[in-house]
């Protein structure tokens, strides 16, 4: 089953989207972002290794509701209506 | 060696240089600032009375060309947590006195008479300097003075009207390269214990001769330019990379998503808001105001986090709006308002206070009812009351756990009498297993697990994973090397994923004092340390009862992940085992 989730870009990434948010459908992780890279090109080789959309590239956080998605299910976590997708480069501070 | 150790005697107002002594030569930093408090302080003596002392150390590196190498070390026995603290910072000051020769800086005694002093070492000799004129006076203006005073080619660490009220927030400022009281050993109450001493300022003059001895030129070369390439490839600490462009505070909006980021008074994980106060929008705002972003603390520094903020007509520099500041002066507080955050930033750096401990003073005091959260004006009124030393200002400038306990709060986010950062221990568990464990009181900087628990770097930690006692020891031992070494600790992102710029630290030290230290004799350097801290504490009456975090964060659940701190006992204490 397939949900309508919130997409929030941050940092360098939010800047390449020129805005930060979307609302987007898919089943999972993977099939959001694959649509979000269809709506801004230049995101497909920031978040993704290669073309299949098979890994996310290390330099890349992906947050569903909170949790990294390395520790749910990565790009196969399912999603649902109401549920929002984090985006960030790698960052560092303290 | 070239170095000295200079011992400054303020029931005489003398000071003696003195050789380094053989068990001390191959310290600095944070080794060395803790290593000469246990030798020669009293576990039990009262932080401000004559026993306690004072010690400044530059790391082992500072005052070379190495990248990041601009740290320098303040250490004593704390008015705020009654055990060992170094607290260390990046500053110009670090490499004018390590290239001046000086080891260490021993401060000690106190003058008969009710006087506070500036003692300035100059090219021709040290003086001591009567400093009536500047008490009372905040610190921007002061460090302005004492430029005039002095003339220029000089570096200041200071104390402001926080510690002339004695007061356990107050902390050690520095010069940044604008010359401002900006830079800050903030946490403990180190200021307090200066001001006890009856000393105001030190005032260094540039050498006309760099005393910096480094016995092996070509290991040390060879080292600098492996820990630069590392810095200037990784992620996190390369140029255009997230530290250098959006500042530390790039940090609000992952902390804030992954519901870590303590809003009022930690009762909160997130909040929407927290984004008013991003690095993102900050960074827009230097920009558009004529401020300078990026910019570094200290002279040798290649990341450049650090910032310039001004008001809206880009007038009153402050210097760096730091994340923990925004967070504690902000978020904490209900405050989602830039502009308020930096005139309280300034307040802080203006009367010598840590703004970690000022950000959890004024959310606690909200939490008791004094005034509302989110209320910035009552918020800025509050710290007049310290600039004009009433009773409620000599409260507050002693910290959170003493003023919850003036207004009967029972949610105080303390570990030893020291509140906590910018993470919520509840669901970012490693950060929490720090927070109990460290010598030095809730402390981020002591074993910083955020780096493998949300970035990534270094390894990677489920945040909700309860074993992290041995994350975070391995943390705590490589910190108190690098904390020891003169480094920055945020090299540290680029040294943990990049094994060349771990060899490159080693290289550097190996080179300026002649030893042989491989990569492994790193963490034995750092356990040693923690082990000389460990100890005082305990000679001060902590036993591992004290390593443990507040009772409302094992029992109230923080939204919006809804979780508890839930470390075992058994784990946090696994910290202490070999």
């Amino acid at each position: 089953m397939s949900g309508k989730v919130k997409v929030k870009l941050f940092a360098q990434v939010a800047e390449i989207a020129n805005g930060k948010e979307f609302e987007l459908e898919g089943v999972d992780v993977r099939e959001i972002l694959k649509v979000l890279v269809t709506e801004i090109d230049e995101l497909e080789e920031l978040l993704f290794k290669d073309k299949d959309h098979a890994e996310l590239r290390d330099d890349k956080i992906v947050l569903k509701d909170g949790r990294n998605i390395d520790y749910l299910d990565g790009l196969d976590t399912e999603v649902k209506d109401g549920d929002k997708i984090s985006i960030f480069p790698v960052v560092g501070g303290g | 060696m070239k170095s000295k150790i200079l011992r400054v005697n303020m029931d005489e107002l003398t000071v003696e240089f003195e050789n380094v002594p053989e068990d001390y030569k191959n310290l600095g930093g944070r080794a060395l600032t803790s290593q000469i408090v246990a030798d020669e302080v009293s576990p039990k003596a009262h932080p401000l009375g004559p026993n306690n002392k004072l010690i400044f150390a530059p790391g082992i590196v500072t005052g070379t060309n190495s990248p990041n190498s601009g740290r320098i070390s303040a250490g004593g026995k704390s008015p705020l947590t009654g055990g060992i603290k170094e607290s260390n910072a990046g500053t110009p000051f670090a490499k004018t006195l390590a290239q001046k020769g000086i080891k260490a800086l021993v401060i000690e005694g106190e003058p008969k008479k009710d006087k506070f002093y500036i003692l300035k070492l100059g090219k021709d000799g040290e003086q001591f300097v009567e400093a009536d004129d500047y008490v009372g006076k905040g610190l921007y203006k002061a460090y302005e003075d004492l430029h005039e005073e002095f003339g220029e080619g000089i570096e200041i660490t200071g104390v402001g009207i926080a510690a002339e009220l004695r007061a356990a927030n107050a902390g050690i400022s520095y010069t940044d390269p604008e010359g401002m009281s900006s830079r800050y050993s903030g946490r403990g109450g180190l200021g307090a214990v200066m001001a006890s001493k009856g000393l105001k300022f030190i005032v260094v003059e540039e050498p006309e001769e760099n005393m910096i001895e480094i016995k092996d030129k070509e290991t040390f070369d060879k080292g600098r330019k492996k820990l630069a390439n590392a810095l200037m490839e990784h992620d996190v600490t390369k140029k255009d990379g997230a530290l250098n462009t959006y500042g530390t505070s790039v940090l609000v909006n992952i902390i804030n998503e992954s519901g870590g980021l303590p809003q009022r008074n930690f009762s909160e994980g997130s909040d929407d808001r927290s984004d008013m106060v991003s690095g993102e929008r900050k960074a827009e705002e230097i920009k558009k105001r004529g401020g300078v972003r990026p910019h570094k603390c200290s002279p040798s520094c290649i990341i450049q986090c650090s910032e310039i903020w001004t008001k809206e007509d880009g007038s009153d520099p402050v210097g760096v709006l730091e994340y923990e500041s925004v967070w504690s002066l902000g978020p904490n507080c209900g405050i989602y308002d830039l502009d308020i955050i930096g005139e309280l930033n300034r307040a802080c750096n203006d009367l010598g206070l840590d703004t970690i401990e000022a950000g959890n003073t004024i959310a606690v005091a909200m939490e008791g009812g004094l005034l509302d959260f989110g209320d910035g004006e009552g918020a800025l009124k509050l710290m007049d009351e310290i600039y004009n030393k009433t009773p409620l200002g000599r409260i507050l400038a002693n910290g959170a756990e003493f003023t919850g306990r003036a207004f009967g709060v029972d949610r105080v986010p303390t570990v030893k009498g020291q509140s906590m950062p910018a993470y919520d221990p509840r669901p970012i568990k490693g950060i929490g297993v720090t927070y109990a464990t460290t010598p030095m009181g809730a402390d981020h900087t002591a074993g910083y697990a955020i780096a493998p628990e949300i970035m990534g770097v270094g390894g990677e930690a489920d945040p909700f994973d309860t074993k992290k006692g041995e994350l975070s020891k391995n943390l705590q031992r490589a910190t108190a090397a690098i904390d020891s070494a003169g480094y920055c600790l945020f090299i540290a992102f680029a040294i943990m994923d990049i094994d060349e710029g771990m060899e490159g630290v080693v290289d550097t030290v190996n080179g300026v004092l002649g030893t042989d230290y491989s990569i492994e004799d790193v963490m034995d350097f750092g356990k040693e340390g923690l082990k000389v801290e460990r100890e005082f504490n305990e000679k001060a009456g902590f036993s591992k009862e004290d390593d443990r975090l507040p009772e409302f964060m094992k029992e109230e659940k923080l939204p919006p992940h809804n979780v508890v701190f839930d470390v075992p006992d058994e784990e946090i204490d696994s910290v202490w085992e070999d």
